[in-house]
């Protein structure tokens, strides 16, 4: 960890060194036979290509090309250092032509929709952790079911006990709901406790209606809860994790396209 | 979320914003008002109002022309490491003195390291139509310029000692002398152009160098007169021991003339150059001024106006101009016969005049064409690359190329150029030489401050007059109103990058 450490902390100040060499390049500049947008437009295209090369390194993590904590580290410095360089090829000017608006706008999309994917992975694989043994995303959808079928087993069994379905009937006014599908995402993303609270507001209600041979059911029911709690956590962060990658692929990807459009025209068009 | 449906998104993505830019390039062409992926934004006003049906390919030459044109564009972009190939298109219709392609259209030969210059290095386009090409902030000149300072009044170098004038002045007027002395004195009242400065100069007409009214309106009440009384004394008879007769030519055979030399003076220094002896040596000029007096006794004036063309090089029958080939040769024959020579009627009319032992232009006016041919002639005339005659060309050049010479025409004329090469005299009041990168315009200074008194607010009077008779302009004369927050204080207020831009004809012929 040290050790990663220490090498991110190279990347950036060889990062923040580069931008700032170009900046002051830039700032500095004299006539020369060098256009300073042809040369920081090639140098952003490098970068693109850089960050371009970390989304083809996924696709073959069967090839020993090193290992992807350290192309991660390499795609986010990389990331980051291209704002800088955009900043100093295109400048503070919002762009006129129709073209180079979608450029920008998709770079933008690209910047945030990367900028918010690195913050997410940072916090949120602590909160997974703490909400539990990690599921598989696709199975919680079933699990969740599972759940469902298991708090309906448990209704109907504790209706047979008592003779009265005072628990079914509130768990169809009320529980049903939550056993239905995951609930409660934005609390569980922001590490709110708006489940626990809505569990325990409903269960209490009940309690005090229940016989005495009801009320093991309903600690049943109540445990039953806590584990859809857990697995609605689960689901939710996961879903975050995965969903800003479908902003952030296909954005750049669109990006990358349209920044190939855009060098070939100021190519074309510069005489 | 599957990865799969991912990809496809992103696949998607790409493969419409390539289906969109490829759509829409075309869009100008159809129509200008759609969308286009060829829009590189807004032309600036100016351009946009001459590109008219050829659109885009007024300046990019690859626009509508096809994939070769297209990649044959882009190739040369990258050979060329810019979009320098633009600067074609600039310079169709913007011209300048000097090279396109260089600093100031300027080499500047101390300056090897300076690299070739492009319009784009400074101008942008498609920023809007209320862009203005031409407008740049004081840093993209200090982007070159290593002096770097912050603001015309904090920091930019100060002027030069002579500013604004330079020490190689078209004519030289002493303001000082004549406003203290000749302007104060009761016997030119009459004479004095009323309005003080602006009674010879029209500054709010003018724009950069304000040249005054002319000799003839400001000078002439008070110059005519001493224009005229500065002959122009071509030869001047010297001492020489009288010959046994007179040239054959002058039917004065059998003449007994006087033993005793009819001058004691030595030659003038333009006859002792012109036969190239020494002025005072008898017995070198006695030959060559006999066979010049023999020549002028046969032929006139022809024999002298080659003399002075061979040894001056300028136009001998500009210089002899008006010299009658009769006057000549009655003086050359009663000097040659050890006589003063006698002007029949004895009138002193300007012009040509043989009288005593001199033939002189006398009464030259102002602009005289023959003074002007001779000191046109002495001041070119190379040195001589023998010292003797080298330096009687310098005696000449000292009598006649002085302020009191023929005219006293040098009393306001500058002449430059290497004191013992060949120099020019500035005839003409206008233009005056500008600098090339500089501008100043009088017309807001004055509509601003109205009024003669307001031109002693810059042009002062004071103890190092330059040759104008002023004290040079200081910068502080500039920043007491030209800084942040009051007058402009930006570079090109005062400079400009390229020397003496204009559209080129093409341009305004296809306007019209």
């Amino acid at each position: 960890m040290r050790a990663m450490s220490r090498r991110a902390a190279g990347l950036w100040i060889v990062a923040a060194a580069g931008i700032v060499a170009l900046g002051a390049w830039r700032a500095t500049w004299r006539a020369s036979t060098i256009d300073p947008d042809f040369l920081t437009g090639w140098i952003l295209a490098a970068m693109v290509a850089a960050l371009a090369i970390y989304g083809v390194r996924r696709r073959l993590p069967m090839l020993p090309l090193g290992r992807a904590s350290v192309w991660l580290s390499v795609h986010v410095v990389v990331g980051v250092a291209a704002i800088g360089a955009y900043a100093i090829h295109v400048g503070t000017a919002w762009p006129a032509g129709a073209a180079d608006r979608a450029l920008a706008l998709l770079f933008l999309a690209v910047i945030a929709s990367g900028v918010a994917g690195h913050v997410l992975q940072a916090i949120l694989p602590a909160r997974l952790a703490r909400s539990g043994p990690e599921l598989i995303y696709e199975r919680i959808p079933a699990e969740v079911a599972k759940l469902r079928a298991a708090a309906e087993d448990a209704l109907v069994e504790a209706a047979g006990a008592a003779g009265h379905e005072t628990l079914s009937s509130y768990y169809a006014q009320t529980l049903a709901w939550y056993f239905e599908r995951p609930r409660f995402a934005l609390s569980h993303v922001f590490g709110g406790h708006g489940a626990e609270a809505w569990e325990r507001q409903r269960l209490a209600a009940v309690e005090k209606l229940l016989s005495a041979d009801e009320r093991p059911h309903l600690a049943a029911l109540a445990e039953l809860c806590r584990h859809k709690r857990a697995m609605d956590a689960q689901y939710a962060i996961q879903t975050l994790l995965r969903a800003w990658t479908f902003v952030h692929v296909p954005a750049a990807t669109a990006f990358l396209a349209m920044a190939a459009w855009h060098t070939l025209i100021v190519h074309v068009y510069a005489g | 979320m599957h990865p799969q449906l991912r990809g496809r998104i992103a696949f998607a993505a790409a493969a419409l914003v390539l289906a969109l830019v490829v759509i829409l390039a075309g869009g100008f062409a159809r129509d200008a008002r759609l969308p286009s992926s060829l829009d590189a934004g807004p032309l600036s006003a100016s351009h946009a109002a001459f590109i008219g049906e050829e659109g885009c390919s007024s300046c990019h030459a690859a626009h509508g022309r096809g994939a070769t044109a297209w990649i044959s564009a882009a190739l040369t972009a990258l050979r060329t490491g810019g979009p320098h190939a633009i600067d074609g298109a600039c310079t169709t219709c913007h011209g300048f003195d000097g090279r396109d392609a260089l600093a100031h259209n300027a080499v500047f030969e101390k300056r090897a390291d300076l690299s070739p210059t492009s319009c784009v290095s400074c101008h942008a386009e498609h920023r809007g139509a209320s862009l203005r090409a031409s407008a740049m902030p004081d840093a993209q000149c200090q982007s070159c310029h290593a002096h770097q300072f912050h603001g015309f009044a904090t920091g930019h170098p100060p002027f030069s000692p002579w500013y604004p004038s330079a020490r190689d002045r078209r004519t030289s007027f002493d303001h000082a002398s004549h406003f203290s002395k000749h302007f104060v004195d009761p016997r030119n009242a009459e004479l004095v152009p009323a309005g003080q400065c602006l009674g010879c100069h029209q500054p709010q007409k003018q724009g950069g160098a304000v040249a005054s009214l002319g000799y003839e309106a400001t000078c002439a009440g008070c110059h005519d007169q001493g224009i005229a009384r500065r002959d122009l004394v071509l030869m001047r008879w010297p001492e020489l021991e009288p010959g046994p007769q007179g040239p054959e030519a002058c039917g004065t055979a059998g003449d007994v003339p006087d033993p005793s030399p009819v001058s004691l003076d030595p030659a003038n220094a333009l006859l002792a150059f012109l036969l190239g002896t020494a002025a005072d040596d008898q017995a070198a000029y006695a030959d060559p001024l006999r066979k010049l007096a023999d020549a002028m006794a046969n032929k006139g004036a022809e024999p002298i106006s080659a003399l002075a063309a061979s040894r001056l090089g300028g136009d001998g029958a500009k210089l002899l101009r008006g010299l009658s080939g009769e006057t000549a040769r009655m003086a050359a024959c009663a000097w040659a016969s050890n006589r003063e020579h006698e002007p029949p009627g004895g009138a002193t009319q300007p012009g040509w005049r043989a009288e005593g032992l001199e033939l002189r232009y006398a009464k030259p006016g102002h602009g005289d064409p023959v003074v002007r041919a001779w000191l046109d002639a002495i001041a070119a005339s190379p040195r001589p690359a023998d010292a003797d005659d080298a330096e009687r060309l310098e005696a000449v050049r000292a009598e006649i190329l002085g302020a009191d010479g023929p005219g006293q025409c040098l009393k306001c004329h500058a002449i430059s150029g290497p004191a013992d090469g060949p120099r020019s005299i500035a005839w003409k009041q206008s233009p005056t030489p500008q600098r090339q990168l500089h501008r100043f315009d009088h017309r807001p200074h004055v509509a601003a401050m109205p009024g003669a008194e307001s031109c002693g607010s810059c042009h002062r009077q004071g103890d190092k007059p330059n040759p104008s008779g002023f004290a040079s302009i200081g910068i502080e004369a500039c920043t007491s109103c030209h800084q942040q927050g009051k007058a402009p204080d930006g570079c090109l207020t005062c400079h400009a990058y390229h020397q003496n831009h204009a559209l080129k004809p093409r341009m305004t012929n296809d306007a019209r």
